[in-house]
């Protein structure tokens, strides 16, 4: 069976970097970048399974990077990170796509359930 | 005294400065604390593993923790003294200090904008009697201006600078400003109280979006 794809964007580098060597060592192939422009580059050019989307970041947030990929992606899931207070945004974000919302931090078995459904249930599947 | 509708309308400012402020700082701090319990977990990962972290790992995760510890701490720390400055309507306080901790306060803020924080303080200043915090919602109702004035990205400069016979505070953007809107602005009233409260004064460069707060020199020690 092939790895599971994920993408982690977040500027918070070693938050983003830590988790993505935490899924790493479970087994998934995980990526991290750090800011919106190389997130959309990234997805372009790699078309991860799943991403994990810091909703608030310098620059573009998270629901513009969400709305930017959907323009040319529709197959990856994207799993919304969001912080204290970020319910509207949250709401923003699940109008625009996104699978999910996650409150930060969260538990690592959690991001992963959460990782396996939104694979699961990925556009174009077969059952 | 001021009119009721003054009243309220300075009180609805300062809540939206303190909600302002709170929500930057644990924004902030959560960040930190997650970036802690992330490098943990990867600590607790390896050991699970039956594999012993390296000493040169278990280096840079002890460092990632101290450094996460410590800029927490200082932000607790501002937060605490900002928090202090509210205690007495009047007290003895150094203005740089003051601005470094609302420059700190705000950092989060500004950053999700785009906004680099220069401080340019001059440290010949001394302490003056005022209020501190009236001086830090002047200053914040600006510096807040200015970021919904720009477009995202630059750099505003704070700085102080002594003179004989006052204080200034100069609050000076670099970037590139937006079309003006027509929008009536809710900071004008609050800053014309708080330099009432101050009894200082602001000198506005319309074109350049400069300000100059002026603390007059007979609240100087």
């Amino acid at each position: 069976m092939s790895q599971i794809k994920v993408l982690i964007v977040d500027d918070e580098m070693e938050f983003a970097s830590t988790l993505a060597a935490r899924l790493q060592i479970r087994g998934y192939d995980a990526k991290s970048v750090y800011s919106a422009e190389d997130a959309i580059d990234f997805v372009r050019n790699d078309n991860p399974d799943v991403m994990l989307l810091d909703l608030r970041m310098p620059g573009m947030n998270g629901v513009h990077v969400l709305r930017t990929i959907r323009q040319f992606n529709e197959s990856t899931q994207v799993i919304m990170l969001t912080g204290l207070g970020d319910s509207w945004e949250s709401a923003e974000g699940m109008e625009s796509g996104a699978f999910d919302c996650m409150m930060k931090p969260v538990d690592i078995e959690k991001i992963i359930v959460k990782i396996n459904e939104a694979k699961n249930s990925k556009p174009g599947k077969g059952v | 005294m001021m009119a009721d509708n003054g009243n309220v309308c300075m009180q609805e400012v300062r809540f939206r400065f303190i909600g302002r402020i709170i929500a930057g700082f644990t924004h902030e701090l959560k960040n930190h604390l997650a970036i802690i319990k992330e490098s943990a977990g990867l600590q607790q990962d390896l050991l699970s593993m039956s594999r012993k972290p390296d000493s040169a790992e278990l280096n840079k995760f002890l460092r990632s923790v101290d450094s996460q510890v410590a800029r927490g701490l200082q932000l607790i720390s501002f937060l605490n003294r900002f928090a202090h400055r509210m205690d007495y309507e009047c007290s003895l306080f150094s203005v740089n200090e003051a601005i470094e901790e609302l420059a700190a306060l705000m950092s989060r803020h500004a950053y999700q904008k785009g906004i680099e924080f220069i401080k340019d303080l001059d440290s010949g200043i001394s302490s003056i009697d005022g209020n501190p915090s009236v001086l830090q919602l002047l200053v914040f109702l600006i510096v807040e201006g200015l970021m919904d004035s720009f477009e995202k990205g630059g750099a505003i400069t704070l700085g102080t600078r002594s003179a004989r016979d006052k204080i200034s505070i100069s609050i000076i953007p670099k970037g590139t400003m937006k079309e003006s809107s027509e929008k009536k602005d809710y900071r004008v009233e609050a800053i014309n109280e708080a330099c009432r409260v101050l009894l200082a004064t602001v000198e506005r460069h319309g074109e350049t979006g400069e300000s100059v707060i002026i603390l007059s020199r007979s609240d100087v020690n």
